[in-house]
């Protein structure tokens, strides 16, 4: 081995290469390189690009307020205006709401003007101000914008023959008491896809799985050992931390129903991910641990997407 | 109190620097073929070293440490384009000179030298060549430096040797000795 390394010396030069001058200027660069320590930027701009795009959504969606001419009722804002969009979730529940704005709720039925607004203007054209009896069920629930602007949200029930509707803003019961509004209501089909349990088995089978081979490809590829799992007892307690927090949270996100609400889930995804992302920096970076969590997070926001463009 | 912390950690770079910069800067040139390159990546070698001692955890040799940063900085400088740049200017410039009987006789006799043999190399051999006979690591502490297993490097190894072989007169060849990994 020597013979090897004497010849190779002897042909690059056994002067010493490493000299004084290289020595000081490495301990120059160290010192100061010690007053101004890195700044990694790339995970402050991800979690402060992710918070302004969360506000963009919220400022461009659910919370923009814009002031429409209100009418004294449904009936008559019904006979003045056209539907312009519309969209019909199904809840026997009467405590909840759980139709939205057309892009916004997982899991509801939407449509433009048609055949369906029509049939719904000529519901709401018919109704009366009644009081409510116990023998009403709820069937439905509808959020409806009209052609002003004004926006509603409906509760439908029925009763043997009958239909009625609850307007959740002024509380205001509604009976239809017009036999053909009823029959042509009923007697519509509302086009409704039924949900598909085995597609959507199959659908999350090849997630987990694409899951499953990205995370074994990341970690092949930049050799991310799998054992340990954690780094040390810190990284594991705050893990445990974070799931704990993030059960909680989804917990929170079903009680509320705010679950079906596709930007209360991106606000659920960027809840879960950002801290993991931040905890894996933090405490995998030297094995490149990180990678993997960060290649998970775009997997898992590609298949968010996806799962909601699928359910629209 | 923080001048005195600066100066100390100074102090001990140097020390670092003085007993392992040399073969640093070795390794860094057997990857590289550029001495001022191989300046430049010793540079980032230590600074990094510098800046982040509390990841040294002592699990290896310091000596193994630096040679993994090296390894890893060489691998960056030859995948970067500054590299790729640097090549294909060098090929350009070549090209473009005359061809004399001198330059080939020069050529010819470098071509048979153990260093341009090793240059010839694919990097996955070279470095298993250089780490194992120059740097006398041994095979479980160049499957950590790299990143791999024992038998992944023993087998580099091999063909490294075979390949080496090809290339060398037999006088240059016994550098190399009958290695058992």
């Amino acid at each position: 081995m020597t013979s090897f390394k004497n010849k190779l010396d002897k042909e690059i030069g056994e002067a010493p290469r490493f000299t004084k001058a290289l020595q000081q200027r490495i301990v120059h660069s160290a010192d100061q390189q010690q007053h101004k320590q890195s700044r990694n930027w790339q995970y402050p701009t991800m979690i402060v690009g992710a918070i302004v795009t969360l506000l963009f959504l919220f400022i461009v969606g659910p919370l923009q307020q814009t002031v429409y001419p209100q009418h004294a009722s449904i009936i008559e804002l019904a006979q003045s205006e056209e539907i312009q969009q519309l969209s019909i979730a199904s809840n026997w529940n009467e405590n909840s709401f759980k139709a939205g704005r057309t892009g916004w709720v997982i899991g509801q039925q939407q449509y433009g003007k048609g055949e369906e607004t029509k049939l719904i203007e000529n519901v709401l054209r018919h109704g009366v101000v009644a009081q409510k009896d116990d023998y009403f069920h709820v069937i439905n629930n509808m959020w409806i914008k009209f052609d002003n602007g004004q926006v509603v949200k409906l509760k439908m029930y029925r009763k043997m023959e009958q239909i009625a509707f609850l307007d959740v803003k002024t509380n205001t019961f509604y009976k239809v008491n017009d036999e053909q509004a009823f029959t042509a209501f009923t007697d519509f089909n509302f086009k409704e896809v039924p949900f598909k349990f085995t597609a959507f088995l199959v659908w999350l089978g090849v997630m987990l799985l694409g899951g499953w081979v990205i995370e074994r490809a990341v970690r092949w590829k930049f050799k991310i050992p799998k054992e340990p799992r954690f780094v040390n007892d810190k990284h594991q307690k705050t893990v445990i931390i974070l799931k704990f927090f993030n059960c909680i949270v989804l917990v929170i996100f079903n009680i509320k129903t705010w679950i079906i609400f596709i930007v209360a889930d991106f606000a659920l995804f960027l809840v879960t991910m950002l801290p993991h992302l931040v905890t894996e920096y933090y405490f995998g970076r030297h094995e490149k641990r990180h990678y993997v969590a960060v290649i998970n997070a775009v997997y898992l926001l590609i298949v968010f997407i996806a799962f909601v463009i699928w359910v629209q | 109190m923080n001048d005195k912390g600066g100066a100390r950690l100074s102090e001990h770079l140097t020390a670092i620097m003085a007993e392992h910069g040399e073969y640093c800067l070795r390794v860094a040139y057997l990857y590289v073929r550029d001495w001022s390159i191989a300046e430049e990546i010793v540079q980032d070698v230590f600074l990094a070293y510098y800046l982040q001692q509390d990841r040294f955890e002592q699990r290896a040799s310091l000596k193994t440490y630096l040679v993994k940063i090296t390894v890893h900085k060489s691998h960056d400088y030859l995948r970067s384009w500054k590299n790729k740049r640097h090549q294909l200017f060098g090929k350009l410039h070549f090209g473009a000179s005359k061809r004399t009987p001198e330059r080939d006789l020069i050529q010819a006799h470098e071509r048979v030298t153990l260093q341009a043999a090793l240059f010839e190399l694919p990097i996955s051999y070279r470095e298993v060549l250089i780490l194992y006979y120059y740097q006398e690591l041994k095979v479980r502490e160049i499957a950590e430096v790299l990143g791999s297993t024992d038998n992944t490097v023993k087998t580099r190894l091999r063909r490294a040797r075979q390949l080496l072989q090809n290339k060398l007169e037999q006088s240059d060849w016994e550098v190399l000795g009958d290695d058992i990994f």
